[in-house]
């Protein structure tokens, strides 16, 4: 992909003086205070939980031998860069009417028991969340996490739904609550108030990318860039004002209401002083700015079925490749670029409606669903965990379970590539300095919540020790993944006692850091 | 029909049975969950709790009111409308709408704000769509200046100015305020000329882009005179909630003109504007479009359903047969006609599906489209009987007795179920296995039989059974899938009188006779007009909706005299006092 490098040597060339010099200055300042990367974090998910004896790897410890679906991490050379777990579970909490996927999605990245289901229109079954996620958490918690702006992006690389559903399609819930009609229990409930991903590369570009000028670092487009953002600024700073006034005659009342609305403004208005102030230059010198995606390229969206009706007439999974491969791009280069340091990755609901066309063994020619096929007789109910089905149609859907859950393997296996590759303006490898939970919203599936396997990469500089595969003796919560995360975002063995005040404590009261995974970087 | 649940949980578990057991209280009604008194609130509804003002209009007095005195956020559609109307380019509305993936009128949710990417606040996704429509209006303002602003080629400080000052009167619905006035022209000469060094285009440009973003044109105020009391919504809030419930665009010069004359303020003044508006093609393709959401019809686009039959081009025949139906039902004739007219527009494919045999008939020519007006079979009957709506929640190779009498109860009558417990599933499990070659009567036998199923089952099973006899397409069928003859004989709920029906046009005309139909309607269309229901919204049995039946009741009895119904209501031009924090 074509795109527009602002070279720390040309930039300085092209821009020259005592303007170019400052943002130079600033990182040799940082770098000679001793300064390092900065942390980051990157929460992302894959669809529909696994099968369990094809997950499994082979022994334990740093010795195991990996399984089918790990494969493509090793083969990537990513063993050292992950760890693999087996045994987590949302088992304990609670969701009045929420579904299988949809009360697992909130849980799994908010660790928090929730209210109910969201009246949508549909079958009921949506779970709201019940506290804000670990993507937000930490982006509240972890100073070094913050950045001007709104400093963080959430996309989707599919979002069909069963019926209307919020839950499946989202990872990321903010610290608002607010009041939703329900369909379970009925009435009123609080919910944390979905932060929605972007589906479309072209609009998580704008997102992240719009108040840079590609084009070239001369002075008269740094001028114009300086002009175009204090306009855009005057208009914000109107909008405050005027958002002031309504709150002086509205009821006290719609005062959180209101101040959402100015906290959204005050995130880009600090953004796009600090650009001013820097000559309206990327946040980084050496910050590669992508080329803008194509319009047209996005995932498929809207209400899908399938159950009962589990073949079509077209594969999926090309696009999906793409829309994948384009989304890890811009975030890469966001956090590359330093306009945010956390973000949430999500291939597609948990109710997934790709389809996939090679992977049905007896017949490699047709195309299916992923998760209408999941729910075909004997899997819901439970055959996902039992042995592999050697005949019959129990097979083929079983292998083709596996064969889905280990191409969204490859495609992340390849995503984590470019991160180890790429480096940030300190020249240190960006998978390095991010820490990266893999996880799914049910064990299997039959909907369980528990056994529930997950994988952990990157932040090995932040203190995150890898190589080794994990099976539980019991049960552990999913929230011991965070907060072994959060160890190295926090720099902290107890990051308990930081976060003591947030939502997920008081449902999982005896959570605890996965013992032997951070020690404190030298 | 928003409200409507198939317990797509219970397929792995039921095969080819569809039961389900209900504990929770089910009485066919949804009863309010707070307290009423004077001034009281009318809540959403709950599984159980006070019967007090369970609806009798008598006894309502001051309890109609629903909603508080508020600040109400335009919906995505509403922004991109009123920009295209407030700048004079309908194409930059389309553009907005493709550009950020708007949900046109028929596919946004009902009402627009429950949609979860809308909601009722402004948050960083929210406010960015915001900004990014904002901003492609100040683009399009710059990029055709002399036609838009008619300040010419050379544009002056004063005539710039003018155009801001008057073009953010338009979009604050209402006159500026000196101080409103003052920061606009502040923000003209020293932040947009003096601090950034725009140009008159530009300072327009950013101008336009300030208004667009500024809270005063993004939200509705519902402040009344004064937000700490009970009361009236000012003129000009009446104004735009009026327009934007109609049109979903900025009140017109006759509606501001009248809202500056004070002619706003009784129900007969509200009454005229809505006559007037509602003959406008803006109006009726803005409801048209909310009805079309509200009975699901976009459904039809994804719908999966196991029939070669049921082709590209026979979906979307449906769709197109459904927009038909909405246009002649809500324009002409009474409400009732939704579930009581006896002819359809359809297209030869759809003819061969409701066993038309002659199409088209005798003295009726095509349309371009090869659609024309038939009557309809004696076994067929309005909206129950339609096969877009039977279509929209099939499953893809067999009908649903539960399915459809909860569709049924939804949609027509507003009356919720919640789903069953899983605690319960393993018993669902055995009574299906047991039963498994059972017929759907059969099988709803044992349901309204069986304690705790009959307590929810009774209320809607009926309805179900009703309309078995049309297939997963809608095409009649006298025999199920096995060749047991399917008998149509139902016991109707209380709700709609109790007594018996022979068949879906007797259930269909009970329905309509009950009244419970023109209320579920009433009831849809209060929260429509609210917009924001996220604190409250009207119940089936609240005040406000029984006030709405009544006053329907004493009309025509036509979708617009619905809509005025609405519109009229206490509910509508009242406000309980602003929630203190």
């Amino acid at each position: 992909m074509r795109s527009y490098r602002l070279a720390r040597r040309s930039f300085l060339a092209g821009v020259g003086g005592a303007f170019g010099l400052k943002v130079m200055l600033r990182n040799m300042e940082a770098m000679a205070a001793g300064a390092t990367s900065p942390p980051r974090f990157l929460l992302t998910h894959w669809p529909v939980g696994t099968l369990r004896q094809r997950f499994m790897p082979t022994g334990s410890g740093s010795t195991y031998v990996t399984s089918p679906i790990i494969k493509p991490f090793e083969d990537a050379g990513l063993r050292n860069d992950m760890s693999v777990f087996y045994g987590f579970t949302d088992g304990h909490l609670q969701c009045p009417g929420g579904g299988g996927h949809e009360a697992g999605t909130p849980f799994t990245t908010t660790c928090a028991s929730a209210a109910g289901t969201r009246q949508n229109g549909g079958e009921g079954d949506d779970g709201v969340a019940g506290g804000p996620s670990f993507d937000q958490i930490f982006l509240k918690n972890v100073p070094d996490l913050q950045r001007p702006g709104q400093a963080y992006a959430n996309a989707i690389c599919d979002a069909r739904v069963d019926s209307n559903e919020t839950s499946t399609q989202c990872l990321s819930y903010s610290y608002t609550a607010r009041s939703i009609s329900s369909s379970s229990p009925g009435g009123s409930i609080s919910e944390y108030t979905p932060l929605l991903p972007r589906l479309s590369p072209v609009q998580l570009y704008a997102d992240l990318f719009s108040n840079f000028m590609p084009g070239g670092n001369s002075a008269a487009n740094q001028a114009a860039a300086v002009k175009t953002l204090k306009l855009r600024k005057s208009v914000l700073d109107f909008a405050m004002s005027e958002l002031a006034e309504m709150k002086r005659l509205a009821p006290s009342g719609e005062a959180p209401k209101i101040d959402l609305h100015a906290e959204a403004i005050r995130k880009i208005e600090n953004q796009l002083a600090m650009q001013i102030e820097s000559g309206g230059a990327g946040m980084d010198a050496t910050c590669v700015v992508p080329t803008k995606p194509a319009d047209s390229l996005s995932g498929k969206k809207g209400n899908a079925v399938g159950y009962g009706n589990e073949q079509t007439q077209s594969d999926d999974s090309p696009l999906h490749d793409q829309v994948a491969k384009a989304h890890a791009g811009i975030l890469l280069a966001a956090f590359q670029c330093d306009i945010i340091r956390v973000a949430t990755f999500q291939f597609s609901p948990g109710t997934n409606h790709v389809s996939f066309k090679g992977m049905w063994p007896s017949d490699p020619s047709k195309i299916y669903m992923h998760h209408p096929v999941s729910h075909m007789s004997p899997f819901l109910g439970g055959a996902a965990s039992q042995a592999p089905p050697t005949s019959g149609q129990a097979k083929d859907i079983y292998e083709f379970l596996c064969n889905v859950q280990t191409w969204y393997n490859a495609k992340m296996a390849d995503i984590l590539k470019t991160f180890k590759t790429a480096k940030d303006a300190f020249g240190n490898s960006l998978l390095d300095y991010t820490v990266i939970p893999y996880v799914t919203e049910v064990a299997e599936s039959n909907h369980s919540r528990g056994p529930k396997p997950g994988f952990l990469f990157g932040g090995s500089k932040l203190g995150l020790k890898h190589g080794t595969f994990q099976r539980f003796a019991q049960d552990r919560p999913q929230v011991d993944l965070y907060l072994t995360c959060a160890q190295a975002l926090l720099k902290t063995a107890d990051p308990k006692t930081v976060l003591s005040a947030e939502r997920f404590i008081k449902s999982n009261p005896n959570g605890a850091p996965i013992a032997g995974l951070w020690s404190a970087p030298a | 029909m928003h409200q409507v649940q198939s317990w797509r949980w219970l397929k792995g578990l039921l095969g080819a049975a569809s039961l389900s057991l209900q504990l929770m209280g089910c009485t066919g009604y949804v009863v309010m969950s707070n307290s009423e008194g004077t001034g009281g609130r009318s809540g959403s509804s709950g599984g159980t709790g006070s019967t007090i003002g369970k609806g009798d209009p008598a006894a309502c007095s001051n309890a109609e009111l629903i909603a508080s005195k508020r600040v109400v956020r335009l919906s995505f559609n509403q922004l991109a409308n009123s920009i295209g109307t407030l700048i004079n380019a309908p194409s930059l509305t389309e553009k907005l709408g493709t550009d950020n993936e708007i949900l046109d009128r028929e596919h946004r949710a009902f009402p627009p704000l429950q949609s979860p990417r809308e909601g009722n606040s402004v948050t960083d996704a929210t406010w960015k769509t915001m900004d990014t429509m904002a901003a492609a209006a100040g683009q399009y303002v710059f990029d055709n200046f002399a036609t838009v602003t008619t300040c010419g080629a050379a544009p002056t400080d004063a005539c710039a100015q003018q155009y801001l000052s008057k073009l953010a009167e338009k979009a604050y619905r209402r006159a500026l305020t000196q101080t409103e006035q003052t920061r606009l022209a502040t923000y003209y000469t020293t932040a947009l000329k003096g601090d950034a060094g725009a140009s008159v285009k530009e300072a327009v440009q950013y101008g336009v882009y300030a208004i667009m973003q500024s809270p005063q044109f993004v939200y509705r105020t519902e402040f009344g005179a004064d937000w700490r009391q009970d009361g009236a919504l000012t003129p000009s809030e009446m104004a735009s909630q009026l327009s934007y419930f109609l049109t979903d665009d900025v009140p017109d010069q006759p509606l501001l003109d009248a809202a500056a004359q004070g002619q706003l303020a009784t129900a007969a003044d509200i009454g005229a504007q809505v006559d007037r508006i509602l003959v406008t093609d803006a109006a009726r393709k803005n409801l048209h479009g909310a009805m079309m959401s509200y009975f699901a019809y976009p459904q039809l686009e994804s719908v999966k359903i196991d029939d070669t039959a049921f082709t590209d081009g026979v979906r979307r025949s449906m769709y197109h047969e459904a927009e038909f139906f909405l246009q002649n039902t809500l324009w002409t004739g009474k409400l009732t006609d939704i579930l009581l007219s006896k002819k359809a527009t359809v297209n030869a494919s759809l003819a061969k599906i409701y066993g038309i045999t002659q199409f088209p008939p005798a003295g009726t020519s095509l349309d371009a489209d090869g659609f024309a007006t038939v009557d309809l079979p004696s076994t067929r009957i309005g909206l129950l009987t339609q096969a877009a709506f039977l279509t929209t929640r099939s499953r893809p190779d067999k009908t649903s007795v539960v399915g459809r009498g909860l569709l049924i109860k939804n949609a027509i009558l507003c009356s919720e179920t919640p789903p069953p417990p899983e605690s319960i599933a393993d018993a669902i499990s055995a009574i299906s296995n047991a039963n498994a070659n059972a017929s759907e009567r059969e099988l709803s036998n044992i349901r309204v039989t069986t304690t705790p199923c009959k307590t929810c089952h009774s209320t809607f099973d009926a309805y179900g059974l009703a309309v078995d006899t049309f297939d997963v397409i809608g095409r009649a069928r006298a025999v199920d899938s096995m060749g047991r003859p399917i008998d149509t004989h139902v016991t109707l709920p209380d709700a709609v009188g109790g007594g018996t029906a022979a068949d879906a046009l007797e259930v269909s005309e009970k329905i309509a006779a009950s009244g419970g139909f023109a209320k579920c309607m009433g009831r849809n269309l209060i929260n429509y007009a609210l917009a924001d229901v996220s604190a409250g919204a009207a119940d089936i049995g609240s005040c406000a909706s029984s006030r709405v039946a009544a006053t329907f009741a004493n009309s025509d009895q036509t979708f617009s005299s619905l809509v005025k119904s609405v519109a009229t209501s206490l509910a509508f031009a009242n406000r309980l006092k602003g929630a203190a924090q």
